[in-house]
């Protein structure tokens, strides 16, 4: 557990590759069953490329790296994110490999802010959130 | 159909009531790899990270269907969580979505039109405000 600087970056990791069964397992848990995150043929007839990742499921992932830094840091102790603010720049593909850093914006003593990044194994940006932690 | 879209402001879905158990909240944390939730610096076993709010988006759902779109037209912008406390399993919850706006803009080989949703997430046994979504979608009218 470390001290919060302004200057500290979030190192990228990698959360995994997608794949259709873990698209499946998000739309279970999820409750989205849009097919183009399921079924090919409907993805194609509706213009994309192949099926594509739930934007939420990328989302989350970044959420789940989110806490999982915060939760790091001691004098971060008693805040939480209080607004996250996702937008969703590119698809994500199966077979895609998903890596998630960024960096904090310290503000003032009252207002931090964490930008995370969704990049893919090309280093294209898939998916950016930024939090706002509140105490 | 896009302009139709404008004159469908202010729709409101049915409102929902729902629980979410400690098992579908601990499954949503482990297919989306959520060890820590976002209250507490301790690793709890139904984990709650704001995103899990988007197990909730039957009323969208439901107001696209209503506009004549099938969700498979329709692709993810944007999406925005505001966290006023914390949610926990078992909590019963009320909500209801409202479409916001819609914006029309032109996309190469379509019309795009952006949908704009809200939803208030509020606690049934005080009514208090847990959460506020809202979520941007792109519909794509294709030639």
């Amino acid at each position: 557990m470390s001290e919060l600087s302004s200057e500290d970056f979030i190192p990228f990791k990698s959360v995994g590759v997608i794949k259709l069964e873990w698209l499946k397992e998000f739309a279970r848990v999820s409750g989205d069953y849009n097919p183009i995150h399921q079924d090919e043929v409907v993805a194609k007839a509706m213009g994309l490329p192949g099926v594509i990742a739930h934007g939420m499921l990328i989302s989350s992932l970044i959420h789940s790296r989110a806490c999982e830094v915060i939760s790091d840091y001691k004098n971060l102790r008693g805040f939480h994110i209080g607004v996250s603010q996702t937008r969703f720049k590119a698809m994500t593909f199966l077979g895609d490999e998903i890596s998630i850093g960024g960096q904090w914006q310290v503000m003032g003593s009252n207002e931090i802010r964490l930008e995370l990044q969704a990049k893919n194994q090309k280093g294209e940006i898939n998916v950016l959130t930024v939090f706002t932690l509140l105490r | 159909m896009i302009q139709s879209f404008k004159e469908k402001i202010g729709l409101k879905s049915i409102e929902r009531k729902v629980t979410l158990t400690e098992v579908e909240m601990k499954d949503f944390a482990v297919c989306v790899k959520a060890t820590v939730g976002n209250t507490v610096h301790t690793p709890i076993t139904s984990v709650s990270i704001p995103s899990v709010f988007t197990r909730f988006r039957e009323g969208e759902f439901e107001i696209i269907d209503g506009l004549g779109i099938k969700l498979s037209q329709v692709l993810h912008a944007e999406q925005e969580y505001k966290i006023v406390a914390p949610l926990f399993p078992n909590q019963e919850l009320k909500y209801e979505t409202k479409l916001t706006g819609v914006l029309e803009k032109k996309g190469t080989g379509a019309k795009l039109a952006f949908l704009v949703f809200e939803t208030d997430f509020v606690r049934i046994h005080d009514l208090a405000l847990l959460a506020v979504a809202k979520s941007t979608m792109v519909y794509r009218e294709l030639k």
